[in-house]
């Protein structure tokens, strides 16, 4: 049992990463990860609200109407949301003035609806809390690893340390150096697993369904 | 789907509803006064920094700033007189409003500015916030507002290649005061 | 996904087929040769006027953009093609578009995301989506607007400096921050300031200095049928008209900024404009339209760039809107 779970954490994080791999909420990827603080603080917050869902949407599995799923996901969603956002108002004033507009956004965020409705709808409670937090984590981790290499190319510093006394190419910190970034990570990725995975040239994983 | 179905359903969304409602509630009820009490003394620490030998601020009142914001003028107060005035205004930036709080004193010279909030460029626009730029502005009077792109002593440095953002500080600054004083001729007892 | 790939299919056979400009039997790296030598007279004004630096910031941006395809197309396992004189071109133009006084890597940096990003990464030549000196351009601007907005002054020339100033702004940024007025007031008269501007006497990139030379090359071209008159003529009138309704100066607005250099040599790429003569119009009309609003709404004050840019995206779509007259017009020619 234990080596599933680990496996459908890590699912999340590689094969199967929302960000990279699935190509899923990629608007918050590109508009809050000018820096890793941004990144993390938006992954962490990503991270609870999905494993929450998860976890409330598979213990409701069998008393939400399937004809009415879609709404009482999003119900559900929006719940999580509000409370993350309502708690960062009071408590963490400096993280939510600087992202505010974009927790809100965290309802409509594909990768959310798409793995209450794909896996947690149809699992049990610690599956799904796994895939939830696995995805969460591959969420996490891809925005950590875009707001670093913005970070360090845009502004020449890694989490607040400055490397360089200047910014060495400030279109990174700009939203389009956000598109170029993703972009050539998506092909990395890509690019690695077609070498040493044998995956298929074009991304094993990049169907947008 | 018959009847008995749609009374099924409404009463599974109404279910959820009324669970997430109640949650919220709990939520907001204990959240919703820590927020406020923190931003209110954001706003205090920030007037506080401006005008430090005030012992009293307090609101004066409301007028139209830039975008039809509410902009906000408070009277500072120092054993009975009235030591300056703060003036909460927003500027039309580069790329956002810019949300600033003004001090002047009685004779509408500058005590000195705070950028509350701001979305411009990061790197340059945002260079707003460094304590150079905000400084030129303390002791000038409304004439020397005027935002110069060389080195100046007199008047406003812009921020190099941010020239936008720093005029559009510069004149929100100068309109402010032109609000204070507008409301100062309207209403003697300001 | 089928659905998704069909009409781009359908755009690249259906360029193939009509391949107006290329009609004469010409080569492509006949051409792309042809084009790099009419800006020739423009890069070799800019020199006289900028000095040195002006003809190391060309040098650099022609060296690396040529590098950077060999690279490109070696790590891509392609076949290298850097004698077609693609990569020449669109070096030369990234290096006009720059101000001459930019450190050594700016052009180098510029040239990589030109050609690796904008070109090769799209499939090497005829699939770039966009121009890629264009968006090394806008990359370069976005990165280091100190550098790409510190123009400096052709040798000489005194109209638009302080006496003790090397550097100045250019006509538009004066007209955009101080009004018409001043920009009137650094010249004798109305007629001196066309002259001026028509020589090139002011601060600038390279390629927006010379425009009494970029109106030679591009007349060569135009002779030569490389180009046609739609673009250009419609990118041009369409600045023009706005300017004049909009209350400014449509003479000043035609004989500043990049315009001249943009409508001839950039707006006339094969690759990345429509091919069809109407949809050039509509072409033309766009990338004015939109110089027009940025130079006077926006907050940059040049948008001949970004006006091109945008107009790119609607190439596919400009060709596909008019495709239908175009088999009618080619079958009454024929």
């Amino acid at each position: 049992m234990a080596a599933s779970y680990k496996k459908l954490i890590l699912n999340g994080i590689f094969s199967e990463n929302p960000v990279f791999r699935l190509a899923l909420s990629l608007c918050p990827a590109v508009a809050v990860t000018t820096s890793v603080r941004n990144g993390f603080l938006m992954g962490v917050a990503v991270l609870c609200v999905m494993t929450m869902v998860n976890i409330t949407v598979s213990i409701l599995r069998n008393l939400i109407n399937p004809k009415v799923r879609i709404p009482a996901y999003i119900l559900i969603i929006a719940t999580y949301v509000s409370i993350t956002e309502m708690m960062m108002r009071a408590y963490s004033r400096t993280a939510y003035k600087q992202m505010g507009l974009y927790i809100q956004l965290i309802v409509v965020f594909a990768i959310i609806i798409s793995r209450a409705e794909l896996f947690a709808s149809r699992n049990k409670v610690l599956p799904s809390a796994a895939d939830g937090f696995g995805m969460g984590l591959g969420f996490l981790g891809a925005l950590v690893l875009v707001g670093a290499v913005r970070e360090l190319i845009g502004k020449g510093s890694i989490a607040g340390f400055h490397i360089t006394a200047s910014s060495p190419l400030l279109i990174m910190v700009l939203p389009t150096g956000g598109f170029f970034v993703i972009g050539l990570l998506m092909g990395l990725f890509n690019w690695i697993d077609q070498r040493y995975y044998g995956g298929r040239p074009g991304g094993g994983g990049g169907g947008h369904h | 789907m018959n009847s008995k179905d749609i009374i099924k359903i409404t009463l599974n969304l109404v279910a959820i509803c009324a669970v997430a409602g109640v949650i919220l509630s709990v939520v907001w009820a204990v959240t919703n006064p820590v927020r406020l009490e923190k931003k209110a003394e954001e706003l205090r620490a920030a007037q506080k920094a401006l005008v430090p030998q005030a012992q009293n601020i307090t609101e004066a009142l409301k007028f139209v700033s830039a975008g039809g914001k509410e902009g906000v003028i408070y009277k500072a107060t120092a054993d009975g007189k009235t030591v300056g005035y703060i003036i909460k205004a927003y500027a039309k930036g580069y790329s956002s409003f810019i949300e600033m709080l003004v001090a002047v004193d009685i004779d509408y010279r500058i005590i000195g500015i705070q950028i509350l909030s701001e979305q411009e460029t990061p790197g340059l626009g945002a260079e707003m916030e460094k304590k150079w730029f905000k400084d030129q502005f303390r002791g000038k009077t409304e004439d020397h507002l005027i935002v110069m792109k060389g080195e100046t002593k007199t008047d406003i440095q812009a921020i190099s290649g941010a020239t936008i953002s720093s005029r559009a500080v510069t004149n929100g600054v100068k309109a402010a005061v032109d609000a204070l004083r507008a409301e100062r001729a309207k209403d003697r007892a300001l | 996904m089928d659905t998704e790939k069909n009409p781009q299919v359908e755009a690249r056979v259906f360029r193939a087929s009509v391949g107006p400009h290329i009609s004469s039997g010409e080569s492509v790296p006949h051409i792309m040769w042809t084009v790099s030598a009419a800006l020739l007279p423009a890069a070799g004004l800019s020199i006289y006027y900028f000095g040195l630096p002006a003809l190391s910031v060309l040098v650099l941006s022609i060296v690396s953009a040529i590098v950077f395809e060999a690279l490109a197309q070696k790590l891509a396992g392609a076949k290298i093609t850097i004698s077609d004189g693609s990569a020449i071109l669109t070096g030369l133009l990234l290096g006009m578009n720059l101000p001459a006084s930019v450190p050594f890597y700016l052009p180098v940096i510029g040239s990589a995301v030109a050609v690796i990003i904008t070109k090769q990464l799209f499939g090497g030549l005829g699939y770039n989506i966009f121009n890629p000196a264009l968006i090394g351009r806008a990359f370069l601007m976005a990165s280091f607007p100190r550098f790409m907005t510190t123009w400096p002054l052709p040798q000489g020339s005194l109209s638009l400096a302080r006496p003790d100033a090397v550097t100045g702004a250019t006509p538009l940024g004066i007209l955009k921050e101080e009004g018409y007025r001043k920009l009137l007031s650094h010249f004798a008269s109305r007629h001196d300031m066309y002259v001026q501007l028509l020589l090139g006497h002011r601060g600038g990139a390279m390629g927006e200095t010379g425009i009494v030379a970029l109106l030679f090359g591009a007349a060569y071209l135009l002779y030569k049928g490389y180009i046609t008159w739609h673009i250009p003529v419609t990118f041009i009138a369409t600045v023009a008209v706005l300017t004049a309704v909009f209350g400014g100066d449509p003479w000043l607005a035609m004989l500043s900024g990049g315009l001249v250099l943009g409508a001839f040599f950039m707006a006339t790429d094969y690759v990345t404009v429509p091919q069809l003569k109407r949809a050039q119009v509509a072409f033309g009309l766009g990338c004015g339209i939109i110089t027009a609003l940025i130079r006077l709404e926006g907050g940059y004050p040049e948008g001949v760039c970004y006006a091109i840019l945008l107009m790119n995206c609607f190439t596919p779509l400009l060709d596909r809107a008019f495709k239908a007259k175009k088999f009618g017009e080619a079958s009454a020619k024929a």
